[in-house]
């Protein structure tokens, strides 16, 4: 749903089917997405992470 | 299905009569649409299927300037004319939100894909805003448009945006007080133009769309009209479309073409006029100097040495001594457990010297505090520094150097990137293997990333340990375990046939870290290391903590003592540490952590206990892959492989740390 940005290849995506499921057995609690174009692995900014981006963007905006 | 065709006609009345308004986001496929839909709605949206289809769309809600919007994010359409189900879709929405206002969402690298469906927007009449996203990427492209230009050609607000940076969002918003229907138009040629005005009396004005584009999807043929037309026209109007269509397509031959033809003609005349190719801004000369010297084949060793004694003493000294010591000791030893310990001192079970809870090896006492006094400290600050290093772009240049120094031990290049990737987490790195073109690439990187490179977790509690030791010390961890890669790389790359494949990797620029960027970054890692690790920490307490009560903890330290203690000269308890480090290698190292941090602390480490140190650590990072790691080494490799790596490595991590032990005992 949100896209995400490759932090070693720059590659731009949709998070939300770049989850490392299935094939780790940690999928189901891990929040770590896979760039589908290097397999650089990071973790998605969910919850507090989203919470702070969401708020720093408003600043820089405003 | 007209009256499930004319549901969102009915919900827009409602939604007017309630005052309010409905904003269409409407784009070609891989625009940002949805992007651009959660800046500007936030994080509430309602997801449903739209009537009449399987097609999912998501609805949100924004105010702007006093107007109260209902945001529908439509799919990906390259016009109105219904390429499949998903373009249908988008299309009805605009038939059945007569009066929405549509923000137009279009990828400023690829300027004509978009202005194609804006002049079909501007023929349907609808009142628009065009967003130009993803303008940042087209900017790095050298890719300049005058805005300002195109908003008078065009004869609609245009906003340049980026939507995952939420920049433009508030002129965006400004803009829509300004949304109306495009002014230019495509002229077609003069007996499709008499077509179109022979059929556009015959057509309804209570849609979305203005009778001009109406008129041209009937003459196009577009089947899928013929439900949103029947319950408004009359039949003699419909047979009378039907008519114009067949005439049309005898007479002109093929009209999809023609018109398509006609449109790129009126989007490249305009292209020409506001679509300017300029340089990219260059790095300057420092930059560019810097730059340079990141992958150099000599200079970008220091700059790497520099990098990593940056993290060292960051990690080492600051998150290791510094926040450890303040959580472990001020918060957790002195105030945490022994008023867990005093809370539950009802309970002898739970509280006492073998407590499951404030215990020797009690979940409060040991696994969280293992998990939050010492490890999240160090994985804090390690992960402030990756973040740092990750933002500004120096990772894709340590593979580069990486891979000269694989190269020079005959190691396929491509085998460099899961290598590198082995720092962020080894279980993926070695999911990633599977780029590999052969089985036994493959094998040996899934070796090489089991023995001996350490995940992020348990490189933090690397550098948090050597920063207790001597630099020397340290050398002679760092050393060995280089060593290790290299000779068991070079005697695989010996018996594995085949030429050597180039490695490809785009560098992007080098810049300095933006805060922002790196706290939210490293937010996101603890919080992903919190979910991930401090289960499997409470997991791994609880099997220290019921083998020592049923008494195996003590025999296995027995029985691994010869090992343990007579082979590696470690104290006893360190098995507890192996026996932990199946489950996760940070944990284990957590355990020879806690271990020796009094007496670092207290700078009363002697010579043999700085051995000490580096035969563990080394024993420990050489050690058998965590649980999850060895989970996915038996799904990619099958069980015997995975069998056949665990005898290979239980031998090499003893023998190398024993090997290590005499050298030390020795030289050091």
């Amino acid at each position: 749903m949100e896209p995400v940005r490759c932090p070693l290849c720059q590659a731009v995506f949709d998070g939300a089917d770049a989850g490392c499921r299935p094939s780790c057995p940690l999928a189901r609690s891990c929040s770590a997405v896979c760039c589908p174009r290097c397999r650089y692995s990071f973790p998605r900014e969910t919850g507090l992470a989203a919470l702070l981006r969401k708020a720093l963007s408003r600043r820089r905006a405003t | 299905m007209s009256e499930v065709l004319d549901a969102p006609a009915r919900a827009t009345a409602e939604r007017a009569a309630a005052g309010l308004r409905t904003l269409v986001l409407v784009g070609n496929a891989n625009v940002g649409k949805s992007a651009l839909f959660g800046a500007l709605t936030g994080k509430y949206a309602t997801v449903s299927n739209y009537p009449g289809t399987t097609v999912e769309v998501m609805r949100g809600a924004l105010s702007a300037r006093g107007a109260n919007f209902s945001v529908l994010d439509t799919p990906g359409t390259s016009g109105l004319f219904p390429g499949g189900e998903d373009e249908q879709a988008t299309r009805d929405i605009l038939l059945g939100e007569p009066g929405a206002t549509v923000v137009q969402v279009c990828d400023a690298k690829n300027l004509r894909r978009g202005l194609l469906l804006a002049l079909e927007l501007a023929e349907a009449q609808v009142p628009a805003v065009l967003a130009l996203n993803m303008a940042d990427e087209a900017w790095e492209r050298g890719i300049a448009i005058d805005v300002a230009l195109l908003e008078q050609l065009l004869g609609i607000p245009v906003v340049p945006t980026v939507a995952v940076q939420r920049q433009g969002l508030r002129a965006l918003r400004e803009a829509l007080a300004r949304a109306r229907p495009a002014t230019l138009e495509a002229r077609y040629d003069p007996a499709l133009e008499q077509a179109l005005s022979d059929a556009q009396p015959l057509l309804p004005r209570d849609l979305g769309l203005a009778p001009r584009a109406l008129a041209m999807l009937a003459l196009l043929g577009d089947a899928s009209l013929r439900s949103w037309l029947r319950p408004r026209i009359s039949e003699a109007a419909l047979r009378r479309l039907d008519d114009l269509a067949q005439r049309a397509a005898r007479d002109l031959g093929p009209l999809r073409i023609r018109v398509a033809q006609a449109r790129l003609q009126v989007v490249d005349i305009l292209l020409a006029r506001v679509l300017h190719l300029v340089l990219p801004p260059g790095p300057t000369r420092g930059a560019a100097w810097i730059d340079r010297l990141t992958t150099h084949r000599w200079l970008g060793l220091p700059l790497l040495a520099a990098v990593l004694y940056a993290c060292y003493q960051f990690v080492g000294v600051f998150g290791a001594k510094v926040c450890v010591d303040f959580l472990e000791r001020a918060v957790f030893a002195e105030r945490l457990t022994p008023w867990v310990a005093g809370a539950l001192r009802w309970s002898d079970f739970l509280a006492g010297p073998d407590g499951l809870i404030a215990g020797r090896y009690g979940l409060f006492s040991m696994g969280l505090s293992y998990g939050l006094a010492i490890i999240l400290p160090i994985v804090a600050t390690f992960f402030l520094a990756f973040s740092a290093l990750e933002d500004s772009g120096y990772l894709p240049r340590l593979s580069v150097m990486a891979d000269r120094a694989l190269r020079a031990i005959g190691l396929n290049g491509k085998a460099v990137l899961p290598m590198v990737l082995g720092l962020g987490c080894d279980t993926m790195a070695t999911m990633t293997a599977r780029v590999l073109e052969t089985k036994k690439e493959r094998v040996l990187v899934t070796l090489l990333l089991a023995l001996g490179v350490p995940c992020s977790a348990q490189l933090a509690v690397i550098f948090a340990m050597l920063a207790g030791v001597s630099a020397a010390a340290s050398l002679w961890f760092a050393g060995t375990i280089l060593a290790v890669i290299f000779v068991v790389g070079w005697l695989a790359a010996k018996v594995i046939p085949g030429s050597r494949s180039d490695f490809v990797v785009e560098l992007p620029p080098l810049r300095l870290p933006q805060p922002a960027n790196v706290l939210v970054k490293t937010v996101a890692r603890i919080e992903w290391y919190l979910r991930e690790a401090l289960p499997l920490f409470l997991v791994g307490t609880l099997l220290l903590w019921g083998l020592d009560r049923a008494g195996a903890l003590a025999a296995l330290e027995r029985a691994a003592a010869p090992l343990v203690v007579g082979l590696l000269d470690l104290p006893r308890e360190a098995a507890g540490a192996f026996i932990a480090g199946f489950l996760r290698r940070d944990y284990a190292a957590a355990g020879l952590f806690a271990h020796w941090q009094p007496l670092m602390r207290a700078g009363a480490m002697t010579r043999g206990m700085e051995i000490q140190v580096v035969v563990a650590l080394t024993t420990i990072t050489l050690f058998i892959p965590c649980i999850a790691n060895f989970l996915v080494i038996i799904k990619e490799r099958g069980w015997r492989t995975a069998m056949a790596m665990l005898a290979f490595i239980l031998p090499v991590a003893f023998g190398t740390g024993a090997a290590v032990n005499a050298l030390m005992r020795r030289f050091y």
